[in-house]
Parts: structure tokens; sequence; C-alpha cells
């Protein structure tokens, strides 16, 4: 009963949600210099956000990943999770189909390990860490920058494991309009449209959409002996996602952004399948409302100035009418408010050298009746930098360091120093060769459901904090096609890890006992062959993420496993884009799981396919796709998330149309 | 020549990627309990969830302890929190909280002979059996007993009851159920096993939990005490109220301090009751605590009638296999063994 209370009353702390908007091209990243891109950094540039600073990806520290708009557009699935999943390092937990929840983590962290950025603005919840990635649509997404590796030094408390960074789209030149629906297994389909302008400087878009879907998908069941075909029940769900942005460059050295996206989100939550007959009535629903803005100015001789803020209003429920307490039915409420302020000068010094400071002030509280009501202040000071030197010598060396440091307080918990040191050397050459490694301190700050926990919240709680390191390279060849091939090794080592253990009384709290290593790598080969028009990707992951310390005398968890995390991953991506059809397919294999502390239980290994077809077509002024997907090829019977059964094969088809 | 041999490696090193390098962990082989005329059956709820609730058996013949039978002999889990094992006959019925159901093995081979379904949305915790045909189960969340025909394997009814009934136990042709309130409550329903209404309520201490019949037949119902979540000074401590089955009257309330959820009686009218920080030993005979047991806390206590030794649990951290101490009446340690995750109940096989 003890550990019944307790995750009862942790269901509905995940929650939370969006849908957000974009812009531009992420193959410039590949085709710039580092000085080019230091030098012309503006608002709409694409950068990867490794030092904050706007760099190449191949001139990073650590490894990177960059999600096009165009792979995002042909991959299947509407969610941002399904577009990115597939890069190297990265772990995806799903509680089920449709617009379940989803939580996603790098390098063997836990996703409240990983900091979610949208358009460099904190992202993550304050009140439990977690972003839900279920209702993420990836439909206004421009790109997707993934920097794996510890990064507190740049971003703060939870950026662990690494940094998801979604660059959400501009407005473009001229006037646009277009409509999408969609039509899908398990009676889901979508519909929206999608406005945009741009003239003299002053770019506007909006757009809605509503996805709605019954979740009543096939899973196959087995109780030992035998497997049967059930249908899951209480998984529908009905999002609805709005966003304006407004772009002005008021001068040429001075830009503007502007944009809000709001959410809103009904989502049945069954639970867990432990019997044919489990069908839970748990009910989520969620509402958003997400404000941010941004100034840019120029100032000159190498000079320029920003100031980004965003407010974000949350608002998550929980009920379950199959749960009676006090004779009322189980009702979880959770309203959170946080607004964050990031003024920053960057600076060219020279060709060689480039930097930024800034300070960061946040707000947060938050109203629950199963929390005491709890507010955050949250100040920090920052200041990254990059120094290039070119060795003259037979073979020239480019070698690019980038320390960076990072100051964090907190009103209610203690802050941290996180200092970052990264060097990436560049071997000019055929095949460019790049080495690449860091070395830093991140942590992870306490949330507010860790503190304010009415039934054992601990005030007296220390930040997680981890060492990173890793070590690489990048080499770009010609082998009939451009190759790039790269690999990193990591290792994290985190303690004074936040674990719920048994308190007084019947209810658990959270303490400050445990330390986890997470040691791997990474490879991931692209290759782009006949001109082009084929693309192939393939990357793989190797993790060994332990518990290392004791948190007790003959604590048998000591030297396991984590819990859900895959010791190997892999993915390939397969794409054709022939005149106007593209086609997609996609492999991925994630090894056996455990699911018990103590690894006596497992999840097996699985591999799931999937594919999508896209035809274009333009006759100015109009433009239509069509695009057919299926999910689940070969129908694999797999669980993500111990006993929250995946779908079998779905079909969906998408029909978009505009000017 | 070249470039066919570049393709056909670069297909080799494509395929190598359907399938990686690391294996699934290959199952311990789960040893299968040899059949035994006495035995003690340990409920391990396992985490909320995660489906591993599993079945210890302690041999009382060999002294040899078997963890996961039920998987063992029946290669499947068992399922999610089980709450607790009622014998009746030659069967035992072990409820499954989170799996809404009822799993009966037959107690000579352990093999799983049916099951209960309680129901979508149910939260079965305990069980009492008013005689073959008919057995009452308590559903935390919906208010209420279900009704149980136990022949034909289904819920036939329910009886509205308390807030959030915990425990049930058969006395006197009633049933009687604790509504915890989920930590606020304060009564006993009286169910009437005839008619299968309340026939009365009882006010009782704070937050009521295990119900057990002493052998004399009073009905004590262990009321855990409330928790101030804000300030743990005001907790209100647990208490044992008395209940007269003849009367349905409350006949004494006994003093247990910190807080309790279950007591286990021997034959011999001694019960043993964990509390926060100790064991205590109370005389149902006169109601009254008689001394401290064990220091320590303990998740689950249960008396094997025959030798009178006291089975305490340690749920540990709850994510490790929990620990039973075996005493006797003297507390004197006989022996120690590693159950499964979070061992929360005992049954005894005669």
């Amino acid at each position: 009963m003890k550990s019944l209370r307790f995750c009862s009353s942790f269901i509905p702390v995940f929650l939370i949600h969006t849908s957000f908007a974009s812009a531009a091209d992420s193959t410039r990243v590949e085709e710039s210099t580092p000085d080019t891109l230091a030098r012309s950094y503006t608002l709409n540039e694409i950068v990867v956000t490794a030092t904050r600073l706007g760099i190449a990806s191949r001139s990073a520290p650590s490894g990177v990943s960059v999600v096009s708009r165009e792979a995002i557009d042909a991959m299947p699935g509407t969610l941002l999770s399904s577009a990115i999943s597939w890069t190297p390092g990265l772990s995806l937990r799903a509680y089920g189909g449709g617009a379940s929840v989803q939580t996603i983590s790098l390098r063997g962290m836990s996703p409240e390990h990983t900091l979610l950025l949208i358009d460099g603005q904190r992202y993550n919840s304050f009140q439990n860490g977690l972003a839900d990635f279920g209702i993420l649509s990836s439909s206004v997404v421009d790109h997707v920058e993934i920097v794996r590796g510890g990064a507190s030094a740049l971003y703060g408390a939870d950026a662990v494991g690494g940094v998801i960074n979604v660059i959400t789209r501009a407005a473009g030149e001229g006037v646009h309009g277009s409509a999408s629906t969609m039509v899908g297994s398990n009676h889901s389909s979508a519909s929206g449209f999608r406005l945009e302008g741009g003239e003299g400087g002053l770019g506007l878009r909006g757009g809605l959409r509503r996805e709605q879907g019954r979740g009543d998908y096939e899973f196959r069941f087995n109780d030992g002996r035998t497997e049967t075909t059930l249908t899951r029940e209480g998984e529908d769900y009905s999002l609805l996602t709005g966003d304006v942005r407004a772009d002005w460059g008021v001068s040429p050295s001075l830009r503007t952004t502007a944009s809000f996206t709001y959410a809103d989100g009904d989502r049945g939550s069954p639970g867990v399948v432990t019997d044919p007959s489990s069908n839970g009535r748990g009910r989520l629903w969620d509402r958003l409302e997400y404000l941010r803005g941004g100034i840019d100015w120029d100032a000159g001789g190498g000079v320029s100035l920003s100031l980004n803020g965003s407010a974000h209003y949350g608002l998550e429920q929980y009920d379950d009418p199959g749960q009676l307490l006090n004779g009322t039915t189980l009702h979880s409420l959770y309203a959170n408010h946080d607004g964050i302020l990031t003024p920053e000068v960057r600076f060219n010094i020279s060709p060689a050298l480039s930097g930024l400071a800034g300070v960061e002030y946040a707000r947060a509280s938050l109203q629950s009746s199963e929390t005491a009501e709890a507010a955050r202040i949250q100040r920090s000071a920052f200041l990254s930098s990059s120094h290039s030197f070119l060795l003259p010598s037979q073979v020239p060396f480019e070698i690019i360091l980038y320390p960076s440091i990072r100051y964090d307080t907190y009103s209610d918990v203690a802050g941290d120093v996180s200092p970052r040191l990264g060097v990436n050397v560049g071997l000019v050459g055929d095949p460019a060769l790049r080495l690449r490694a860091s070395v830093g301190k991140s942590f992870r700050a306490p949330v507010l459901n860790d503190l304010y926990w009415i039934e054992g919240g601990n005030p007296a709680l220390r930040p997680e904090r981890a060492i990173s390191f890793d070590a690489g390279f990048r080499c770009d060849m010609d082998l009939l096609g451009p190759l790039r091939f790269e690999a990193s090794y990591f290792s994290i080592d985190s303690r004074d890890r936040i674990v719920w253990v048994p308190a007084s009384g019947t209810f658990w709290s959270p303490k400050n006992i445990s330390s986890v290593t997470s040691r791997g790598a990474e490879a991931e080969a692209v290759w782009t062959g006949f001109d082009g028009v084929l693309r192939l990707t393939l990357n793989a992951t190797w993790a060994n993420v332990t518990k290392t310390s004791a948190d007790f005398p003959g604590d048998p968890t000591q030297g396991k496993k984590l819990i859900y995390e895959p010791a190997e991953t892999l993915n390939g991506v397969a794409e054709a884009r022939m005149g106007s059809v593209i086609l997609l397919i996609r492999h991925s294999w994630i090894s056996y799981r455990y699911t018990t502390e103590i690894n006596d239980r497992f999840l097996p290994a699985y591999s799931l396919e999937s594919a999508s077809a896209r035809y274009l077509l333009h006759a100015f002024p109009f433009k239509a796709s069509v695009k057919a997907e299926v999910n689940n090829i070969f129908n694999t019977s797999y669980q993500v998330v111990a006993l929250y059964p995946m779908p079998l094969r779905e079909l969906r088809v998408t029909l978009e149309a505009g000017l | 020549m070249k470039s066919r041999a570049y393709v056909c490696g670069c297909a080799a090193a494509i395929l190598s990627f359907l399938t990686g390098c690391v294996k699934d962990p290959v199952s311990a082989l789960r040893e299968v309990p040899v059949p035994s005329a006495r035995g003690v059956y340990i409920i391990n709820q396992g985490n909320f969830g995660r489906a591993n609730s599993s079945l210890s058996y302690y041999d009382l013949v060999s002294f040899h302890v078997y963890n996961d039978v039920f998987t063992a002999v029946n290669g499947k889990n068992l399922g999610d929190v089980a709450q607790g094992m009622t014998i009746r006959g030659s069967s035992g019925y072990v409820v499954v909280n989170n799996s809404q159901k009822i799993e009966i093995i037959d107690l000579a081979t352990n093999l799983n002979t049916g099951t209960i379904p309680t129901g979508a949305g149910s939260s079965p915790g305990q069980m009492a059996f008013v005689n073959d045909t008919l057995a009452l189960v308590t559903d935390l969340y919906s208010n209420a007993l279900l009704v149980v025909n136990v022949p034909a394997r289904r819920v036939t009814g329910s009886i509205t009851v308390g807030a959030n009934p915990a425990g049930v136990a058969i006395a006197g042709g009633k049933a009687y159920v604790s509504n915890s309130g989920f930590g606020s409550g304060r009564t006993v329903s009286v169910v009437s096993v005839v008619s299968l209404s309340v026939v009365q309520t009882v006010t009782v201490g704070d937050n009521p939990g295990g119900v057990q019949v002493t052998p004399s037949g009073a009905v004590y119902v262990v009321c855990t005490g409330s928790y101030d979540f804000t300030d743990p000074a005001k907790d209100t401590p647990a208490r044992i109220t008395v209940i007269d089955p003849s009367s349905d009257v409350v006949t004494d309330s006994i003093f247990i301090g910190g807080h309790a959820t279950d007591i286990g009686i021997g034959i011999d009218g001694i019960g043993y009751v964990p509390s926060s920080a100790a064991v205590l030993r109370v005389d149902t005979r006169v109601h009254k605590v008689t001394g401290v047991f064990k220091e320590g806390s303990y998740f689950a206590v249960g008396v094997e009638a025959a030798s009178g030794d006291v089975y305490l649990a340690d749920a540990k951290n709850f994510i490790q296999p929990g620990t039973v101490s075996v005493f006797a009446p003297n507390g004197q340690l006989r022996t120690q063994f590693d159950a499964g995750l979070i061992p929360g109940a005992f049954a005894f096989k005669r």
C-alpha cells in the first residue's frame, strides 16, 4: 500500500506541453566557417548552441546533431520526439501510443537531466524538471540542435546529459498560406492551417492545429503462456495548438521577435496493463500559454546586445474517477508560472576571439494541492568565449578553445559554479579531420516537487552535481560522395543524486544519496551519394550506466545498471530525394533494458521499422504535398516502459495544400 | 572491382546494424518448490506499476526458501501489487491489487487453477471468506466491498461501505470493514453476511487499517493514526479499537503509539503489532500492551499457529528484496531469509 499511495500521487507530476514554431536551413551551418558564423550572428541565423555562440557543428567541442526542417518533414510521425529520437545518445521513454506521455534523455542520464530549450530559452518545468514530449508537435519547428554532454556552464541547471534546443520557424518573405489534414490508424486525425507574410523586414506568421485520436490501438498481451491481441482503451486524446510569431527587422542592426503559443491537451491515461482486463480511467489535462520575445542590436565594433525573455503558464490536471479519496475522486492540479529574462552582450574582438557575457533572472511559482505553495527566484551570470589559433607547421592546425563558466544562485536551494573547457582541433587537409574534447561541471537543482511535496518534501536537499568528459573526432571525406564519420567517448559522473526513499510513516521523501556513472561511446556515419539523391545515416550508442554508491551497507543495487537505460542503440535512416518524391526508411534497434533496480527483470530488445513517402507538387502559385507513412511495419510487439504496450502497425496519410 | 568491394563493405556494415551485439540477459532458472504439508507463503507486493509481485514459500518441513514460486510453476508473472493471500481449503487466493484480480493457486502444487477478475477500475485489497461459496473483498477506491462467488469465479455485486475500505474480517456472522478514508477515516462498517448490507457503523480510532479476530472472538481494529504532513508533531498515535461482535460496541481502546497498520495474533491470544520503531506484544485476552517484542521497524507481521513463531518482514528500501525474520515467542531469532520485493503479508499453510 505504501508504494501504491506514493506512485498514485506521482502520476500527474509529469505533464507540461506545447507546440511551437520556427525558420532556416540547417545545411548552412555545415557550409559556414566558424569565423563567418561567429561574426554574423543574428536572431534568425541557425546556430549550434554548444557555446551559446554561433559555430558550425564541425567546430563544436562535443557531439552535436542538427535535425533540419527537411528531415523533420520526411520522418514518419507528427511529434517532435519522432523527428529526433533516432539521433545518437538519445533515449526515448514512451508510456504508450498516441499522445501518451513521453520523455527524452541523453547519454544515460534521466529525463530531468536533459535540458529542453525553445529558441534558446529554458523550457523544463521548475515543478518537476521534465518536459512532456508526448504533445510537442513538430509542425512549427525549423530545426533542432542536440548538444550532448554536460552544459551547465552555458545553460545552468539540468543540462547534465545535454541540451535539446528547438528552433522555431520565422515568417518568410511574401504571403503564404496552407491548410493540412491527416487521417490515420486508430481513428486519428488532424487538421490545421497556417498563414504567414513578410515584407520590408516585418514578418508575421500564425497557425492553428487540432489533432485527435481514439488511441484504440491493437497490442499483444502475453501472460507467460499465451499471447493474445487486445485493444487499448481509454487512451484517446485531443490536442489543440495555436501560435503566432512576429519578426521585425527595425533596422539592419536592430531586430526583434515575439511569439505566443497556446496549447490545450485532453488525454486519456489508462495506466499500466497487467491483465487483459486492465483499463484505467485516468485523464490528463494540460493548458499552456507561452510568451517569448527578444531584441537583438548590433551596436557596431563587433559588439551586439540582446535581451530575451519568456513567460510561461502551465496548468496540469490529473483526474481519476475510479479512485475515491475521502469520498471524492482523485484530482490533482498544478499551476505553474515562470518568467525568465536573459540580457547578453556578445563581442567579436577579432576573427580569432569572440564571446559573450550575460545574466539570467528567473522567477517560478507553483500552486498545487499536492505541494506547499512554492516560489523560486534564480539569478545567474555566465561568460563564454571562443579563441582560435592557427599553428604554423607543415600540416597546419587550427585550435579552438571554448572556456565558459556560469554561476547560479537560488532563493531556496544552494547554488553552484559550473566551469567548462572545450577544445576543437582542426587538421586542415583531405580528409578533413577534427578532434574535440570537453570537460566540465554540471548540476541539477532540486525541483519544487522535491522540496515542497506535502507528504515528504525535503527542503534540505542539495543540487545534484556531475562532472562530464567527452573526447572524439569527426572526419569528412569523399567516398563516392560526401561521407561524414564521427565518434565520441563520454563519461558523466554524478553524485548527490536525489532519490525518493521511504521516510517516516508510510510516505517517501527525497534524499541526496546516490551516485551514478554513465560511460559510453557514440558513432555516426552519414553518406550522401548520387548527387544528393540518396542519404544514408547510421549511428550507434553504447552506454554503461551504473549506480556506483551504496545507499546503506550491503545495498544490492550498488553496481547495478539503471533502469530503462539500454546498453546499445542502433539507428539507420535511408532517405532518397528523387525530384518531387521523397522516400524514407528508418530502422531502430534498442537493446534490453532493466526494469528493476536490482536488475532481476528486464524488457527484451526490440527493433522497429517505419517508412514514409512524400510527393511534392508545385504549380505556381500553388503547392501541395501528400505524405503516406507506416510505423512499426513488421508489427513488433514491444514496450518502452514496462506494462505500457506500444501500438502495432499504424498508417497515416497527410495532405497539405497552399499558396 | 574496387567500388564493388566498397559497396559490399557498406552493405555488410548496414546489415550489421539490423541487430546489435548486446544480447538479452539469460533469466535465472527459478527453483520449483517440492510440495510439503506445512509452509509459509510470503506475499511480496513488488513495486507499483512494475508487475513484479511475487510469492515466496518457506517450507516448514525442509526449512528451504523458494522465491518467485508462482512464476516458477506457472510461467507467468503474478501481477502488480499483490496485497494479500487468503487460504481456504486446498486453495490460496492471492489478491493482486493493481491487476484487478484474484489469482487462485492449488496449495499442493502452486499451480494457478483460476482467476477471479475484480473488474476494470477496481482496487481489491483484503479478502475474507464467509463460506466456501461467498467471499468479500475490499475495494479501496470505490468505497465498497466486492461480493465474490468463489465457485463461479466472478464478482456478483458490491456493498457500499465507508471511505476507502482497507481491512475486513468475519466475526459473529458479520463482516467488519475498516474505512481508512485514506488517512482521515474513523469508522468501521458492520456488514451482515446474510443481507449483504451495512447494519451498523462503529466509530473507532483515526485511520483504521488491519482488522483481525482474536481467539476469544473480539474484533481488533488497528487504527494507524492520522498524519499531519505540515507538522508531524500533530500526528495522532496508533491505537487498537476493540469491538465486541455480539453487540458491536467498542469495549476497549489500546494505546500503541507511533503508526501501526496491522496485528498478527497467535492461537494463544498474544498479538504482535509493528509500530513505527518497535513491535509491541499485546495480550488480546486482557486487551493490554505487555511489552516490546522487538525493537525496529517492520512492514508486515504474521504468527504461525502451531509453533507460535512470529514472522516479521522488513521491506528495506522497497527496491531490493525484503527480509523475513522468524522469532520464537520468547524473542529468540530462529532464522532470517530474503524474500521478494516488499514482503507485505503472510499466509500459513497448515
